[in-house]
C-alpha cells in the first residue's frame, strides 16, 4: 500500500517538475504535464494552481478560468488564485470582476513575499483601471499604495511614473524626490521629476533635477534640449520676481526679437507686423519709464508666438522658450 | 421472548455483522482491484495521459489477447458488467457466485482497463463484491435464503467502494438487482456499503472520484437547456443501447475462435481512436474530471461522447470484462458540457456552470442507458454533495428515461440477459407493473350484508336474489360473521329457518382488511377463512365490501396496465 502511495506522489512530483520546466517555453505541453501529475494526486492544490496558471500561459483562458475557480472555491482566500483570476477576467474585458478579483488578490492570504505580491496586484489593478479610462479610480489605488512602499528607488519610480500617468503629477513628484533622497544616483527618478516639473510648469525644480539627473548620468539628447528651452525660458521671461526695471525691459525687447524673427518666417501678416514694428522702434528707456510699454511689447511678442506651430517654418528653442514663458504667464494672470 | 425468537433475532443479527465483514472484505478487495488497474496501466501504456505510439496500438490489442484467452479459456463466466451475473446468483443459482470467477473477474477486468479498454471498473466491482459476500456466506454455511441475499449485499458493497458512493450504491442494488425494499435485506445492504467505503477510504483516501464545482441557476429558462440535454441524452443511449443490442449477438454468433481475436480487435480499434483522442482509454474519470472544469471546448466534448460511445461498444460487444458505469458517465460529462458550450454560444449570460450540466448529463445517460432513474437522480446528488441541483437532474433524467423507454422496450440489462438466453426478472417491468390492491379485487358490500336480526328463512330468500356465493352478517358494532349460500340452505333445511342469522353464523376473526392492503395480505387471512370483511381505516366500524379467494383470482387475471 505504501508503495502504491509512494509511487503516485512520485510520478506527481516528477510531472509537476516537467510541467514547471515546460510552463514558459511550452504552456500547453505544461497543461498536459499538469494535468498529467494531477491524475495521480487530483487534491494537489499547487499543481491545480500551476495548471490555471499554464492554461492562461496557453491562451485557454475559459479553461483557467474554470479550473481556478473551482480551485478558489476551496480556498476564497488565497491571493494568487485571485490574482490569475482578476487577470483573465482582465483579458476577457470584464473589468467590475477583474477589480473583484484583483482587490481579493490584495486583501488575500499570501504564502510568501505577501507584501510585494500586493503591490503588483494593486499595481496591476492600476494599470487595468487607467487603461479602461478610470484614471480616479487608478489614482486611489495608488496613493493607498504610497504608506506600503518599500525604500526602494525603482519601485517607488515606477509607482510615482503611474501616478503621473493617472493625473497625480504633485504626489508623483513628491514620490520621485522621495526616490531621489533614497538613491541620489537615480537618474531614472530625477529626469522622471524634472520632466514633471517642466510640464507643470516648475522651471526652477526642473532645471535642478535636470541637473541632478546629469550627475548621476548622461542626459539623452531630448532632456538636453529641453534643459536648453529652460534656460532660455528663464532668462526671458520678464515677469519673474526681483528683477530690476532696466532687466525687465530688456528681457521684454530681446522676447520682442525673437518674435519678430519668428514672423519674418510666417505668411504675410500686415497688422501684427505693424504692431511689432511699432513695439520695435521703443527704446529701453521707454520701457523703464512705463511700465505698461513692457506689457504691450510682451503682449506683441506673445500674438506671435501663438501662431500656429509649423505655420512659420521650424521654430527655434527661443520660440519654444517664449512659448512657456507666455504660457507661465497666462497661469500667474489666471 | 420465546427461543425462538431470540434465537430468530441472534440470527438477524449475526447476518448484519456478516453484512459488515463483507463490506470491509468487499472494499479491501476494490482497493486491490484498482491499485491492480493502475499498476499494470502503468507498466503497460506509461504514467501520462497520452500514451506514446507505438503502445497505444500495441498494448489493448495484445492484452486483448490474453484477455480473450484467460475468458474463453479458464473464466466464461467474466464476461460482460457483472450486473446480470449478479442478478443471475441471487435468482437462479440461490446466491452461489465461484471463487473462480471472483478471481477471474478481478484479473481479466484489471487487465482490460489498464491496458485502456474503454470500460469502467464499478461493474465489475459489483461482482466482485457479491462473489466475495457469496464465498464468504458458503464458508459460514449459512441457508439457502441468506445466501441468495448475500450475494446483492456484496454487490452493493463492491460497488460503494468502486464508486465511493455508499447512497447511489444501495440505490442501485436496491433497484436494479433486489428490485424491492425489504427491511431485512436493506440494512445488510446498507452496513456493507457504509463498510466498504470506509474501508476504500481507509487505504485510498476520501477523495471524490472527480472535483465538483458549485452549481447554481443562472436563469430559469436555463431548465429548457437541461430539458433538450434529456432530449439528446435519451437519443445517445438508445443509440448505445441499440448498437449493443444489435452487434452482441452477432458477434457472440460467429464461430469460436473469434472470439479469442474479438477483444484484441476492439483494443486495436480503441488505440487508433486513442491516436487522436486519448481521453477514452480506460474509465476516462481524468477526462470527466477536466470537462466538469470546462478543459474542452463544445466541439471536442462532441467529439470526445460520440468517440467513446463507439469505444465502448467495441469493447463490450467483443466480451470484454468490464463495466458500463464509468463510460456512462463519461459519455453524459461530455454530452453536458457540450450543451453548455453550445448554449452559452446561443444564449450568452444565462447559463450556469459547465461542471453542472456534466453532471446533470452523467445523471441523464445513465437514466437512459441503464434505466435505474431513482439511482441517476441520486447519484447526482451524492457525487456533487448539492441538493439544489435536483430539479434540473429530474427534468433532463426523467425525459432521457421516456425517449429510451419510449423506443426501447427492454432495458439493458434485461436485453443482455435475453440474449444469454436466461429469463432474469426485469426489475423495470417489475416496478411497472399495477399492484392490485383489497379495494381493487373486494366485492361491495351493501347488497351482500344482512343483518344479524334477519332470520335463516329471510337470508336464503335474499341470497337468491344476488350473484354472490358468500354473504356477511352484521353481528355487533364493527362485527361481522360470513356464511355460503350452502350453509344457509343447510340450516334451513334442519329446521332453522326461523332461527336468528346472529344466532347461527360464526363471527370473523380480527382483524379486518383494509382497502388499501396488498393482495399478499389478504391471502395471508383468506388462509384462515374463507371471507374477509373489508372496513373503512378512518372508521372501522363502517363497512365498505368483502374479499374472497374468487375476487382476488378474477382480479389478479385482468392484465396489468403498464406505462407507456
Amino acid at each position: 500500500m505504501n508503495r502504491y502511495r509512494d509511487e503516485r506522489q512520485a510520478l506527481a512530483a516528477a510531472w509537476s517538475r516537467r510541467g514547471q520546466q515546460d510552463l514558459p517555453t511550452r504552456p500547453a505541453v505544461a497543461v498536459a504535464d499538469f494535468q498529467t501529475s494531477l491524475s495521480f494526486e487530483p487534491d494537489r492544490t499547487e499543481t491545480r494552481f500551476l495548471l490555471g496558471k499554464a492554461l492562461v500561459a496557453a491562451h485557454r483562458p475559459a479553461e483557467a478560468g474554470a479550473e481556478l475557480t473551482t480551485l478558489l472555491s476551496d480556498e476564497p482566500s488565497r491571493g494568487d488564485i485571485n490574482l490569475e483570476l482578476g487577470r483573465i477576467a482582465a483579458q476577457a474585458g470584464d473589468v467590475g470582476e477583474a477589480v473583484r478579483y484583483y482587490h481579493a488578490a490584495i486583501d488575500g492570504v499570501w504564502q510568501t513575499g505577501a507584501a510585494e505580491a500586493r503591490r503588483q496586484a494593486r499595481i496591476e489593478l492600476a494599470r487595468l483601471l487607467m487603461s479602461n479610462g478610470q484614471p480616479v479610480r487608478a489614482q486611489a489605488e495608488l496613493i493607498g499604495l504610497i504608506d506600503d512602499l518599500p525604500p526602494n528607488a525603482a519601485v517607488i519610480t515606477d509607482v510615482a511614473s503611474l501616478l503621473a500617468k493617472a493625473g497625480a503629477q504633485p504626489r508623483a513628484i513628491g514620490l520621485l524626490h522621495h526616490a531621489m533622497d533614497l538613491d541620489p544616483q537615480n537618474a531614472l527618478a530625477a529626469q522622471a521629476a524634472a520632466t514633471l516639473e517642466f510640464n507643470g510648469g516648475d522651471l526652477l525644480s526642473a532645471r535642478r533635477d535636470f541637473a541632478n539627473a546629469a550627475k548621476a548620468s548622461p542626459l539623452t539628447a531630448a532632456n538636453r534640449e529641453t534643459v536648453d528651452v529652460i534656460n532660455r525660458a528663464l532668462a526671458l521671461d520678464p515677469y519673474v520676481e526681483h528683477l530690476s526695471v532696466s532687466v525687465r525691459a530688456g528681457r521684454a525687447l530681446r522676447a520682442l526679437a525673437i518674435a519678430k524673427a519668428r514672423l519674418e518666417r510666417c505668411p504675410p501678416m500686415p497688422e501684427l507686423a505693424d504692431r511689432v514694428d511699432r513695439a520695435m522702434k521703443r527704446r529701453p528707456a521707454d520701457l523703464e519709464r512705463n511700465a505698461d510699454l513692457i506689457e504691450e511689447t510682451m503682449a506683441a511678442a506673445f500674438d506671435v508666438e501663438r501662431l500656429p506651430r509649423g505655420s512659420c517654418g521650424v521654430d527655434s528653442a527661443d520660440d519654444r522658450a517664449l512659448a512657456i514663458v507666455d504660457a507661465q504667464h497666462t497661469t500667474r494672470a489666471q | 421472548m420465546t427461543r425462538s425468537k431470540r434465537a430468530r433475532m441472534r440470527d438477524e443479527q449475526l447476518f448484519l455483522v456478516i453484512a459488515i465483514v463483507i463490506g470491509v472484505y468487499s472494499g479491501l478487495a476494490v482497493v486491490g482491484f484498482r491499485i491492480a488497474i493502475e499498476w499494470f496501466r502503468l507498466r503497460a501504456l506509461g504514467s501520462s495521459l497520452v500514451p506514446a505510439y507505438p503502445r497505444v496500438l500495441i498494448v489493448p490489442a495484445a492484452t486483448g489477447l490474453i484477455i480473450a484467452l484467460l475468458a474463453v479459456r479458464w473464466f466464461p463466466a467474466v464476461r460482460g458488467s457483472g450486473v446480470n451475473q449478479t442478478k443471475a446468483a441471487l435468482y437462479i443459482y440461490d446466491g452461489f457466485i465461484s471463487f473462480r470467477t471472483v478471481v477471474g473477474k478481478f484479473l481479466t477486468s484489471a487487465l482490460a482497463i489498464g491496458s485502456g479498454q474503454s470500460l469502467g471498473p464499478e461493474d465489475p466491482s459489483l461482482q466482485i463484491g457479491a462473489g466475495l459476500a457469496s464465498v464468504m456466506g458458503r464458508a459460514l454455511e449459512r441457508r439457502r435464503r441468506d445466501l441468495r441475499y448475500l450475494a446483492p449485499v456484496g454487490a452493493a458493497a463492491g460497488l460503494a467502494a468502486a464508486f465511493n458512493s455508499p447512497i447511489t450504491a444501495v440505490l442501485f442494488v436496491i433497484e436494479e438487482v433486489i428490485g424491492r425494499w425489504s427491511a431485512g435485506v436493506l440494512g445488510a445492504v446498507v452496513l456493507a456499503a457504509v463498510s466498504s467505503v470506509v474501508t476504500e477510504q481507509w487505504f485510498l483516501g476520501d477523495q471524490p472520484l472527480f472535483r465538483v464545482p458549485r452549481y447554481h441557476l443562472a436563469h430559469s429558462s436555463e431548465l429548457l437547456a437541461y430539458g433538450a440535454l434529456g432530449l439528446i441524452g435519451g437519443g445517445l443511449s438508445l443509440l448505445f443501447v441499440k448498437l449493443i443490442a444489435t452487434l452482441r449477438p452477432r458477434l457472440r454468433a460467429l464461430p469460436v475462435w473469434t472470439w479469442y481475436l474479438q477483444p484484441a480487435v476492439a483494443g486495436l480499434a480503441i488505440g487508433v481512436i486513442a491516436l487522436r483522442f486519448p481521453q477514452v482509454l480506460g474509465a476516462g474519470y481524468d477526462a470527466i474530471d477536466q470537462a466538469m472544469h470546462d478543459q474542452f471546448g463544445w466541439k471536442l466534448l462532441v467529439a470526445l461522447c460520440i468517440v467513446k460511445l463507439l469505444a465502448t461498444t467495441t469493447s463490450f460487444v467483443t466480451g470484454t470484462p468490464g463495466g458500463l458505469f464509468a463510460p456512462t458517465l463519461f459519455m453524459g460529462a461530455m454530452l453536458g458540457a457540450a450543451v453548455c458550450g453550445i448554449e452559452r454560444l446561443v444564449a450568452p449570460g444565462v447559463t450556469g456552470p459547465t461542471g453542472a450540466y456534466a453532471l446533470v448529463g452523467m445523471g441523464t445517460m445513465f437514466a437512459g442507458i441503464l434505466r435505474a432513474p431513482m439511482t441517476s437522480v441520486f447519484m447526482v446528488v451524492e457525487v456533487s454533495g448539492n441538493y439544489s441541483i435536483i430539479l434540473p437532474v429530474m427534468i433532463s433524467n426523467t425525459i432521457a428515461y421516456l425517449v429510451s423507454r419510449r423506443f426501447q422496450h427492454s432495458g439493458l440489462f434485461d436485453l443482455l440477459s435475453r440474449q444469454d438466453g436466461t429469463e432474469l426478472p426485469s426489475m423495470e417491468e417489475e416496478r411497472e407493473a399495477e399492484i392490485t390492491s383489497v379495494g381493487d379485487a373486494m366485492r361491495e358490500a351493501d347488497a351482500i350484508t344482512f343483518s344479524g336480526a334477519e332470520t335463516v328463512d329471510r337470508g336464503v330468500m335474499r341470497s337468491n336474489q344476488v350473484e354472490s356465493d358468500y354473504f356477511l352478517v352484521t353481528l355487533g358494532a364493527a362485527e361481522w360473521g360470513a356464511a355460503s349460500r350452502a350453509q344457509l340452505k343447510f340450516w334451513q333445511g334442519e329446521g332453522r329457518g326461523s332461527d336468528l342469522l346472529s344466532t347461527v353464523v360464526p363471527a370473523i376473526a380480527r382483524p379486518y382488511l383494509y382497502p388499501d392492503q396488498s393482495v399478499e395480505v389478504a391471502l395471508r387471512m383468506l388462509r384462515e377463512q374463507p371471507v374477509a370483511p373489508v372496513v373503512h381505516r378512518a372508521d372501522p366500524a363502517r363497512l365498505v365490501g368483502m374479499l374472497a379467494v374468487e375476487d382476488l383470482l378474477r382480479a389478479s387475471s385482468n392484465p396489468p396496465v403498464t406505462l407507456p
